[in-house]
């Protein structure tokens, strides 16, 4: 396992590359565990976010393009790296984000099931064809990409989001700005860390750290096909708003809270 | 459901009490810290709320739990057990994002059914028993996009969609299996319309090659 830094300095990941925002302001990033200050995270600017989006707008046309065998065969290798660093990744979201390592097993081995179920993506994505409408009239329906599409994960799962975005975004073709919560981003510098080591084309997955300063820049930036967000409903329902008015489609997941009913011949094993 | 209401309450309390509180790294802990010293702030007030305004039974305080000295610094809330709940109540209605249960006796499933569908949101219910009938009414009336039959978080493997419903999603798609599919691509529909190379040839002078085998009269995708 890798060891943890003395201190944690978040950057962003664009075009392949850490960059750093000269000037920056950051914030500090604690180790909910002991209240004591583990790291900073740069508060990056507009100006940032637009560069990533165009970095991934470079890359879109190559990338979808690329067979759709090596599109899933970088999903094959993200999915082998994660099992190599399970420990270390696990261990990445149970310092910021605190979940009990446990826990955090349980959500880096989800998110290595997720990414198993993209790497069915050429079976999932196939189209569908109606031959003999007419004479020599054949129908056919395709399923393709959009381009970039903009990503944000609330604290709580740093990496289950990332999940339910990105590997099924960037297997059928598309590329991905991701920004993770100021509050647990580490999990996210390790993967990070995982599309280099696959050799992951520059600019598919780009992320972007702060608060929500870089996702305004979203929405009128007409490169950007839709936007998805894990969070509140009131957010959820912003995002929409403005998504919709440009245009773009949206996932957003927002408020929750759940019943559960124990009848009264529940069988006490399975419950408690 | 009143037959085992008092049972349950107390297993999970006896439960909970097993649970240890600490660091998210120590191996033989259970319950980590909330996120930050505003989210512990935030949900100490909803415990307060809950025991000043909606005058639940607090059964389990888990509002200043016993932690290292080392470890004094962390945001901790232990796990915290409210009975006699109604749906009016705030630690009912708000998501507490920390370890606060509320539970509320309700009379039979019906009961249960209307304060699930009496929510604004929708995300996952479930329900714990052995009975099909229980269990299809369950999965039939609960209007949420994730129902759980004896697990406890309702979360759909990856194979499948994860998502609510009403206030739970805005937006159309949900996430992973087919819902993320269909959420990340956009159909396209072909119509192709073929002759062999012979046929319908035009001639120099702009006019019919009638020599050559006739093509379909179709002119659209109108089958005809």
């Amino acid at each position: 396992m890798t060891a943890t830094p003395a201190f944690i300095r978040i950057r962003n990941y664009i075009d392949g590359q850490w960059v750093d925002e000269p000037g920056v302001r950051t914030i500090a990033l604690f180790n909910p565990s002991d209240g004591k200050q583990i790291g900073q995270v740069p508060l990056s600017t507009a100006e940032v976010s637009t560069a990533a989006i165009a970095s991934c707008h470079r890359a879109y046309d190559e990338w979808r393009r690329t067979p759709i065998g090596r599109r899933v065969k970088f999903l094959f290798d993200m999915r082998r790296a994660m099992e190599e660093r399970r420990e270390d990744l696990a261990h990445a979201i149970a310092i910021d984000q605190a979940k009990h390592i446990s826990e955090a097993r349980g959500e880096v081995q989800r998110v290595i099931e997720i990414i198993e179920t993209a790497c069915g993506i050429p079976t999932l994505i196939q189209g569908e064809t109606l031959e003999n409408i007419g004479a020599n009239i054949v129908g056919r329906v395709l399923r393709q990409p959009l381009g970039v599409f903009c990503g944000v994960a609330p604290f709580n799962f740093p990496a289950l989001v990332f999940g339910w975005f990105i590997p099924f975004a960037i297997g059928v073709g598309n590329t991905f700005v991701f920004k993770p919560s100021p509050q647990s981003p580490y999990f996210m510098q390790k993967m990070c860390e995982i599309f280099s080591q696959i050799g992951l084309p520059p600019g598919v997955i780009n992320v972007v750290n702060g608060d929500h300063v870089p996702t305004a820049a979203w929405y009128d930036d007409p490169r950007v096909r839709g936007i998805c967000m894990v969070g509140s409903t009131p957010t959820a329902r912003k995002i929409a708003e403005a998504a919709g008015r440009a245009g773009k489609r949206t996932m957003l997941l927002g408020g929750a809270k759940n019943y559960l009913v124990a009848m009264e011949d529940l069988q006490w094993d399975l419950f408690i | 459901m009143p037959e085992i209401h008092d049972e349950l309450v107390e297993r999970i309390i006896a439960a909970s009490r097993k649970m240890k509180v600490g660091s998210a790294l120590d191996p033989n802990i259970h319950i980590g810290p909330v996120i930050s010293a505003e989210a512990k702030a935030r949900i100490v007030r909803c415990i307060d709320v809950g025991v000043r305004q909606d005058k639940a039974k607090l059964v389990l305080d888990g509002r200043n739990p016993e932690v290292p000295p080392e470890i004094k610094g962390g945001y901790y809330v232990g796990p915290t057990i409210f009975t006699e709940a109604g749906p009016e109540m705030s630690i009912v209605q708000s998501e507490i994002f920390g370890p606060v249960v509320a539970v509320i006796k309700v009379e039979n499933l019906d009961h249960a059914l209307r304060l699930i569908r009496a929510q604004e949101v929708g995300n996952g219910a479930c329900i714990f028993t052995q009975n099909l009938y229980y269990t299809e009414k369950f999965i039939a009336e609960a209007d949420v996009g994730m129902v759980g039959v004896n697990v406890g978080v309702p979360a759909p493997h990856p194979y499948l969609p994860f998502g609510g419903i009403k206030q739970s999603l805005v937006g159309t798609d949900k996430a992973q299996g087919k819902g993320g599919i269909d959420f990340f691509t956009q159909h396209k529909v072909a119509t192709v319309r073929f002759a062999s190379p012979a046929a319908g040839r035009l001639t120099a002078d702009g006019s019919k090659d009638v020599a050559g085998p006739k093509t379909s009269a179709v002119k659209s995708c109108t089958a005809g």
